[in-house]
């Protein structure tokens, strides 16, 4: 069975895409995975300037999941347009998501505004939810006022989509969905990661320098799914669901309870050919995508029918 | 030779101390695809849980295999060590740059320190300038003589070796730096690897009696998260020649293997 599936108005050859942060530009790893093959790759936050990151230790592992305070490292725009983007011209058939953070809202429509000229950019994802930095980013995040003028003003500087990611660190994840949408994003991409911490006993001190970090992987996944089946009952639009997905079970789980696509991160660091071993096991169990698409509450409106 | 995703056959797996093993997997070419302080990121268990690679630097090589050496210090190293002879295992590699072998010149004296886990590195290293016939002279640092996990692999080579332990139980007594001449580096070149306070030691101790006239390069262990120059979580800090700025790079794919006199320690 084809994958081909439809992200609101982009088509995608299969529904799993390389999240954020986890896939760097798509060059690192393309001697061992064919990146050509995939529905998506979303690029490493980029940001108008080169950011140096946080301190160290910036990584540790937890039981089934990952703790990172990574903090934006990044090139910054300039050198995004010098090295990142003529070499995406050559690559085929798999869309280009960039995803864009920021100090403040000026920042971010910068960035769109001196890409929005590149045809091999697909869509621009905007990160309002890194728990890594003290500016922008989650404190937009955090705010619907903000949230809103974002979007609006990213709409008015590119015909491109505007993927929005979201964080689930707050109580109120589908206010913070509906806010997007009305707003006038066109699809949602969530979640980024939970704040976690972790406290070193010998020192009695906080771990990470910047004291919390996000916690990422497998262990994650029933909470990210979770918030997934509120925000897809609430809003209407296109979702790439995302947390922990691991295996095909997981993605399925995900496209049942609303997800149009899903995303993967942290299991590139275990498997760097994961996203095209899910895809082709897919195929291989003849998964017919589109039918099985929000079927969660398909099945609970035909309930309430019978009923 | 580009890194590769493998799955591969464990060839043997030996207990060399309580704590240290050496595992063998089946690389055909590894003595062509791999150089010294290279690495390759090692799915240590199959459950999720340890659930990152761990790193593991190449002890020897043949034309059909390459071996790496480790000590059981927590999770990761736990489910490796229960891996069995004739399982497969998955692995990345070969990964990151390696010392510059290149840069030797002729006449220069080489000068190899390793310890701990660090001595994996530098005996490839050491073997592979044997083939090259490059001289060295070998300095090893333990802890305390049970720790020595490779003996018969150390009596083997050719060049000058000496043994130090802390606790004075094999060889000499104290630290490497304390066994070394420090004046005698006159139109030296030093690769170095070993735990972090005894990079330190040699970078402050050449730098304190201002020998200008010879590179330490060392390589380094950071905490990884993918070991491909992706996540950003493995970083030291280097100096930018042109002015008193600093970079982050990736020890995964800018090192493992520095020059000393780029670092700048956190
Ligand atoms: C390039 C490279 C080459 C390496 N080569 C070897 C080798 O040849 N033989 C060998 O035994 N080990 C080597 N290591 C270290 C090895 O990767 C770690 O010992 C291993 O990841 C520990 O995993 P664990 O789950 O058993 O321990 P964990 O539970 O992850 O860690 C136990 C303790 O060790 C510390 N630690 C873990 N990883 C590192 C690290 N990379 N650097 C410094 N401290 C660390 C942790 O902070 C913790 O305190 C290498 C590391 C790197 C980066
Ligand atoms: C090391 C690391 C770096 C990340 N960097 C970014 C980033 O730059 N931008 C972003 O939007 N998300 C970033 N993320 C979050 C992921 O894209 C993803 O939302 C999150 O990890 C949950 O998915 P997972 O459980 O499959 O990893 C990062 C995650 C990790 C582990
Ligand atoms: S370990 Fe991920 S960049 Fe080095």
């Amino acid at each position: 069975m084809d994958l081909k599936t439809k992200l609101g108005n982009i088509e995608l050859q299969n529904p799993l895409i390389a999240a954020s942060g986890t896939f760097g530009y798509g060059f690192e790893i393309k001697d061992i995975i064919n990146i050509e093959e995939l529905g998506a790759v979303t690029t490493k936050t980029i940001t108008l300037h080169p950011r140096l990151g946080n301190p160290l230790p910036r990584i540790l592992e937890t039981p089934a999941g990952l703790l990172n305070s990574i903090g934006l490292q990044n090139p910054g725009l300039k050198a995004f347009k010098k090295n990142i983007i003529l070499p995406w011209e050559k690559i085929k058939n798999v869309k280009m998501f960039v995803s864009v953070g920021g100090n403040d809202i000026s920042e971010y429509i910068q960035v769109i505004a001196e890409l929005d000229q590149y045809s091999r950019i697909d869509a621009f994802e905007l990160n309002i939810s890194c728990p890594n930095v003290k500016k922008g980013c989650l404190a937009i995040g955090s705010n619907p006022i903000l949230i809103e003028q974002l979007i609006t003003q990213a709409k008015s500087q590119t015909k491109k989509p505007i993927i929005v990611k979201i964080s689930p660190n707050f109580s109120n994840i589908i206010e913070t969905a509906k806010i997007t949408e009305t707003a006038g994003a066109d699809i949602l991409s969530m979640v980024n990661t939970f704040l976690g911490t972790k406290i070193d006993i010998k020192t009695k001190d906080f771990y990470f320098k910047n004291k919390v970090a996000g916690l990422s992987g497998p262990a994650i996944k029933p909470l990210a799914l979770k918030l997934l089946v509120d925000v897809a009952e609430q809003v209407k639009l296109p979702i790439i669901g995302m947390g922990g997905i691991s295996n095909t079970e997981d993605v399925l789980e995900f496209l049942i309870a609303g997800a149009s696509a899903v995303s993967i991160g942290t299991m590139n660091f275990r498997n760097p050919k994961i996203l095209l071993a899910l895809a082709n096991e897919m195929k291989k169990q003849d998964i017919n995508v589109n039918e099985i698409i929000g079927s969660l509450f398909n099945r609970k409106k035909n309930k309430t029918l019978i009923l | 030779m580009t890194k590769q995703l493998r799955n591969c056959r464990i060839l043997a797996h030996k207990e060399l101390t309580p704590n240290n093993l050496s595992m063998q997997v089946e690389w055909l070419n590894a003595d062509q695809d791999f150089q010294p302080a290279q690495f390759v990121q090692v799915e240590t268990s199959t459950t999720l849980d340890p659930l990152i690679r761990r790193p593991f630097s190449i002890f020897d090589t043949d034309p059909y295999s390459f071996t790496i050496t480790y000590k059981k210090i927590g999770a990761g190293t736990q489910a490796l060590s229960t891996r069995k002879k004739g399982d497969t295992i998955s692995i990345i590699g070969p990964l990151g740059n390696f010392y510059p072998i290149h840069k030797i010149k002729n006449n220069q004296k080489v000068l190899i320190v390793g310890g701990g886990t660090g001595i994996a590195s530098v005996h490839y290293l050491a073997k592979v300038l044997e083939k090259k016939n490059i001289n060295y002279t070998l300095l090893i640092g333990f802890s305390r003589c049970t720790d020595i996990f490779c003996e018969p692999e150390l009596q083997d080579l050719k060049g000058e070796v000496i043994i130090t332990t802390n606790d004075g139980s094999k060889g000499k007594k104290g630290f490497v730096t304390e066994h070394f001449n420090f004046h005698d580096l006159n139109n030296s070149i030093i690769f170095i690897c070993g735990p972090e306070p005894m990079t330190r030691a040699w970078q402050k101790k050449s730098e304190l009696i201002g020998i200008q006239n010879y590179d330490i390069y060392a390589s380094l262990e950071e905490y990884m998260g993918c070991g491909l120059g992706i996540c950003n979580g493995c970083v030291v800090k280097v100096k930018i020649k042109k002015n008193d700025q600093f970079d982050f790079k990736c020890v995964c794919t800018n090192g493992p293997v520095f020059n000393l006199k780029d670092i700048i320690w956190t």
